[in-house]
């Protein structure tokens, strides 16, 4: 082994960094910001779970409530029903513990759960059943109608608003796969060949032919929302037959919001690939363009159980709004005539035409 | 005589570097006109200008009467850049089928004609990273004459071509002047530079000379364009 020929390598190596701050930037500074925010991530996340209480008989409300707050799982407040059920279908708060009076004058105990999310179901189903097992709240009850003998505890009836017991996390998790592998690979795929077109001089060529800019976006668009289209056909195909999730919506409506989302990812492709000289630099759109994403558009962590200033920045972002529409979509089988689809869609599709109108900035005839 | 393209003091810097130092030519209908000069003299700048693909900093350029940049004049123009600039993963037809549809052609004898001038057609269905350099050129000339263009602006058109398939091309070039097309290209080749009909010999920028092979030669008092080319350099130092 010859050090000094092992030495020229190095140093060649050494050299083309110094050349690439950005590079030297990405190695070191990335991993820092990145750990950073997962860290405080996973400190801060706090999903609220919040079931409201809401009696048509005579009861103490706000000692039931006071005695699930006692389990320090879940928060409880009171809530008329009319209002409660409007915050749940809202997404406001996650259960409503209704109690009617019941047919043959025992007072019936309903707990209705949104129901999306099966973590937080589960959850908020436990604390309430803890609460009434527990003396205290059993004391409270005593004198209303509610629950059979004494010393029992009361019948607690459950129902879901979307879903049901059945629901698992592969279903909560499935809709926001689809959308982040539809943008995360056609995004890539995107401005990887778009930096092809600008430094192997074709897009100068293209430049040189009567052809607008519009009509190349619109053409790389199709291009690549097919493929995004077929990867969506075979994730959700295998997601319903082979990892058989429950799944309530229409599957059009899931292609509709995957190809807004390539449209997005798409343009956002083109638009960066002005800013990287090499694929090398366009690989490094992943931890800045895409881990951010990952970890905030509620794939993981729902937006709203983020710190503040973290739920603002997820807002921002596309992503987050196309899992928004997968979900209602496939967990609540919502359509575009609910706007827990058609807003989010329609916000996808506002970014993806700023980002379309962006790229097209990014090259033009007259520029040198 | 009708000025196919037109360029009047044109002036081109890139940060603080002069590349283009006032430029006037006129190219005629159906003639071909040769920017003759070493590498980094400014040749390929001065046609991306004439294009349109790059703004001037001074002057002004007309081709076929519209100033540039304009869109609409680009589906007369032909263009072959310097480096081959295509999709290597994508044979010769999908290459050439592909620069017709850009110009909103789909017309497969027009593909076939082409592939038959750049002598490809038993090759037409390979990729392009199967090719030699001088193969992938041809295959580029191609993708500038597959829509019929009446103003080619080829940068280099014969690098990497053997002596027999230069000569081929020259032939070509005749025979589309004869036609009415009008060619404007660069090369650093003196001896090919000679068939141009009118010659513009650029360095740093500027014209040594322009006119004729014959009427530079004649006024530098050289034997030849190689020599001429040498003396006017050393005169401007």
């Amino acid at each position: 082994m010859n050090l000094r020929r092992t030495l020229a390598v190095a140093r060649r190596i050494v050299q083309q960094f110094r050349r690439d701050p950005r590079t030297i930037a990405m190695v070191i500074v990335v991993p820092i910001v990145m750990m950073a925010l997962i860290g405080y991530l996973l400190r801060s996340v706090d999903p609220e779970r919040t079931v409201a209480i809401s009696a048509d008989v005579p009861t103490d409300t706000a000692g039931i409530a006071e005695a699930i707050n006692a389990g320090g799982r879940v928060e409880a407040v009171v809530l008329p029903r009319e209002e409660a059920l409007k915050q749940l279908r809202g997404g406001e708060i996650q259960a409503v513990l209704l109690m009617d009076p019941g047919p043959g004058g025992e007072d019936a105990l309903t707990l209705v759960l949104e129901g999306t999310d099966p973590t937080s179901a589960r959850v908020l189903d436990q604390a309430v059943r803890q609460a009434f097992a527990q003396k205290l709240l059993w004391a409270v009850t005593v004198g209303t109608n509610i629950g059979g003998e004494a010393g029992e505890g009361p019948q607690l009836q459950v129902s879901y608003l979307f879903g049901g017991p059945e629901y698992e996390n592969a279903d909560f998790f499935a809709p926001a796969l689809i959308g982040f592998f539809a943008f995360f690979f056609i995004f890539l795929l995107t401005a990887v060949s778009f930096l092809r077109e600008r430094t192997g001089g074709t897009l100068e060529r293209l430049m040189a032919a009567p052809i607008r800019r519009g009509e190349l976006v619109a053409g790389y668009i199709l291009g690549f929302g097919l493929f995004a289209l077929l990867q969506a056909a075979g994730v959700v195909l295998v997601a319903i037959y082979g990892l058989r999730i429950h799944y309530a919506g229409s599957i059009g409506w899931v292609f509709l919001v995957v190809f807004a989302l390539s449209l997005l990812a798409v343009s956002l492709g083109i638009f960066l690939s002005a800013f990287a000289r090499t694929e090398l630099q366009a690989i490094q759109f992943i931890p800045i363009v895409l881990v951010p994403q990952a970890l905030l558009s509620g794939i993981i962590w729902p937006v709203s159980s983020l710190p503040r200033a973290l739920e603002v920045t997820a807002r921002l972002l596309p992503l987050t709004h196309a899992i928004d529409a997968l979900r209602a979509v496939m967990l609540k089988g919502h359509g575009f005539g609910d706007g827990d689809v058609l807003w989010p869609w329609l916000t996808v599709v506002a970014f993806a035409v700023a980002f379309v109108a962006l790229a097209a900035t990014t090259f033009r005839r007259e520029s040198a | 005589m009708n000025a196919a393209v037109s360029a009047h003091g044109i002036h081109k810097r890139f940060g603080a570097l002069d590349v283009l130092k006032g430029i006037d030519l006129e190219v005629a209908e159906g003639t071909t006109y040769g920017l003759l000069g070493p590498s980094g003299s400014g040749k390929s700048t001065l046609i991306r200008l004439l294009l349109g693909l790059s703004r001037a900093d001074a002057g002004e350029v007309t081709v076929r009467g519209r100033p540039m940049p304009d869109r609409a004049i680009l589906s007369e123009v032909g263009y072959m850049p310097q480096a081959p600039s295509l999709y290597m993963d994508l044979t010769a037809r999908e290459n050439v089928a592909f620069f017709a549809g850009v110009q909103g052609i789909r017309d497969s004898a027009a593909i076939d004609r082409v592939l038959d001038i750049v002598q490809l057609r038993g090759r037409a269905d390979s990729p392009l990273h199967t090719f030699s350099g001088g193969m992938v050129n041809r295959t580029s000339l191609a993708c500038a004459l597959v829509h019929g263009p009446r103003l080619l602006f080829l940068d280099e058109p014969t690098v990497g071509l053997d002596p027999l398939l230069r000569a081929s091309f020259w032939q070509h070039f005749r025979r589309l002047n004869r036609e009415g097309v009008t060619i404007v290209l660069t090369s650093h080749l003196m001896d090919e530079a000679q068939n141009a009909d009118r010659l513009g010999l650029i360095r740093f920028g500027t014209f040594l000379a322009e006119g004729t092979p014959a009427e530079i030669v004649a006024a530098s008092g050289a034997a030849n364009l190689g020599d001429a080319f040498l003396t006017l350099a050393e005169a401007q130092g």
